[in-house]
């Protein structure tokens, strides 16, 4: 019970320092309404068959539009020189990474809600009555990259050239949880029965028990200098 | 007869990456080399030089 | 003074294993009955992929014992077996669409096994990148942290592009090569000399490896001494 209350004290933190500015959240979320008005014109008017390439592009969009705020993570805390007192914490290295998968967690959700809504109005789609088992799947895909992601935010921010090496990290490593995460999607929209998504939500529960195994196991290595 | 061009490109390839890698390998023992060198000519002067007096 | 013995013995046998394996692709083994000549590629490629799936494996095991005793010894040997590995997934990742082109017409496809080549040597370029750009005093933790994640990452994207595949046509079912005896030798020869010749490229770059570690430290302790 400490912990979690420890753990949201980081968080609560990180939410704070946003809402201040709110630059973040809103580049995120400028930058996922660009991103689909420009699939929109590459596409064109008449695209044969909607259903089928839009999980491609709303995954693509919440994975470039998440790596905005990934970076922020640790980057931020590195910037400022806050990340010595972060450690300070009475917290162990594995309850501040998990402060700060909540914290990306929610910055992300934020912006694929936004997403999301833009998402149904620009494609004309309607998603009310699948409206929960995509939830589950976005839900599941978004732990799977913030697990991922702070752990490579970590990572890069010990780096000189920080996003450029953030993008190439985490790119194929999320490759698993992309394809699972579309192939979902796309079963869910196709109307197919929600038994069909097992697998998929299989791959996706595994990849984030996995990643999230090996951050408990390693963390405290990537912070040590 | 295409077969035995595509065999003949994949093996030349293959030989030709190897053969690049092994050349970048000595390329940079050759460059360790010159910094042992030129470390140890400079001890040698250090040496002399105290030496002299 | 007999290390030293064994050592040229260890190359002098990699060399003739070699140009054993060369006579008896070119000349020992039979022409396939329905790929015809091409198919030769398969003993260039198929122990390439072993080798590179196993340079990445050693990575993987070093980069844990790494983490587990802190010694710089298995950063090396976690480093060098990655930048081997690499060159022999080029190698598979060159000489695969090669020979897919006159058999299937095609130079790519998304099959489960090419796809899982083509990510990990993603992310094992990804592992050799940041090893050159991280700070030099957390190279050996993150870039052993990154080793790991980048081999449990194997098993799972392979799972996921079977999952995907399933709903794009199937070109390939599957290789359906009948092996004879002469083709079972020539492999297994090959094999061997490739395996060989692996091994002494591993151990020569980190032989490499260390002499420029301890380069630099002689040159690091230089200019301390001198710089005051």
């Amino acid at each position: 019970m400490i912990f979690i209350r420890k753990l949201w004290a980081i968080v609560w933190k990180d939410l704070l320092s946003e809402l201040r500015t709110k630059e973040m959240i809103l580049s995120m979320c400028l930058f996922s309404f660009l991103v689909l008005i420009i699939f929109s014109f590459a596409l064109g008017t008449e695209v044969m068959d909607l259903k089928t390439i839009v999980p491609g592009i709303l995954w693509v969009v919440f994975i470039f539009s998440g790596l905005m705020g990934l970076g922020r993570a640790f980057g931020a805390e590195r910037d400022k020189g806050t990340l010595s007192g972060l450690l300070l914490c009475p917290l162990s290295p594995w309850g501040i990474y998990l402060a700060k998968v909540v914290g990306t967690f929610i910055f992300t959700a934020i912006m694929e809600i936004f997403t999301l809504s833009i998402f149904i109005i620009l494609f004309n789609l309607n998603l009310l009555p699948v409206l929960l088992p995509i939830g589950l799947i976005i839900f599941l895909g978004t732990l799977g990259f913030s697990a991922i992601g702070t752990l490579f935010s970590a990572m890069s921010a010990a780096t000189k050239s920080r996003d450029t090496i953030l993008s190439i990290l985490v790119f194929p490593i999320t490759v698993p949880m992309l394809i699972a995460a579309v192939k979902a999607t796309e079963t869910i929209l196709a109307g197919k029965a929600v038994a069909e998504v097992y697998p998929s939500l299989k791959i996706l529960i595994a990849f984030d028990l996995i990643y999230l195994l090996i951050a408990y196991l390693t963390f405290t290595f990537i912070i040590e200098e | 007869m295409t077969g035995t061009l595509y065999l003949f490109s994949g093996f030349s390839i293959t030989w030709i990456i190897l053969f690049i890698y092994l050349f970048s390998m000595v390329k940079r023992q050759k460059s360790l080399e010159i910094q042992i060198e030129k470390i140890s000519s400079k001890l040698e002067k250090v040496q002399n030089s105290q030496a002299l007096p | 003074m007999t290390k030293r013995i064994f050592e040229i013995a260890f190359e002098v046998v990699t060399f003739l294993l070699m140009f054993a394996a060369i006579y008896a692709i070119f000349i020992y083994a039979p022409i396939e009955k329905t790929m015809g000549i091409v198919q030769k590629i398969f003993y260039l490629h198929v122990p390439a992929a072993f080798l590179a799936f196993s340079a990445f494996f050693i990575t993987f095991l070093a980069s844990i014992v790494y983490l587990y005793k802190k010694d710089q010894k298995w950063d090396v040997i976690a480093y060098c077996s990655a930048e081997v590995g690499v060159l022999f997934c080029t190698i598979v990742l060159i000489t695969g669409p090669i020979w897919a082109k006159p058999v299937w017409n095609v130079w790519w496809t998304w099959d489960p096994r090419l796809t899982t080549t083509l990510i990990l040597w993603f992310i094992y370029l990804a592992y050799l990148m940041l090893r050159g750009v991280v700070r030099e005093n957390q190279r050996a933790n993150l870039s052993a942290v990154f080793g790991i994640i980048g081999f449990a990452n194997v098993p799972i994207t392979f799972f996921a592009i079977r999952l995907w595949r399933t709903i794009h046509p199937v070109i390939i079912t599957s290789e359906g090569i009948n092996i004879s005896k002469p083709m079972k030798y020539t492999l297994l020869l090959t094999f061997c000399a490739f395996f060989l010749f692996f091994l002494s490229l591993l151990k020569n770059r980190i032989k490499l490896e260390r002499l420029k570690i301890n380069t630099e430290n002689v040159k690091a302790v230089y200019e301390e001494i001198f710089s005051s």
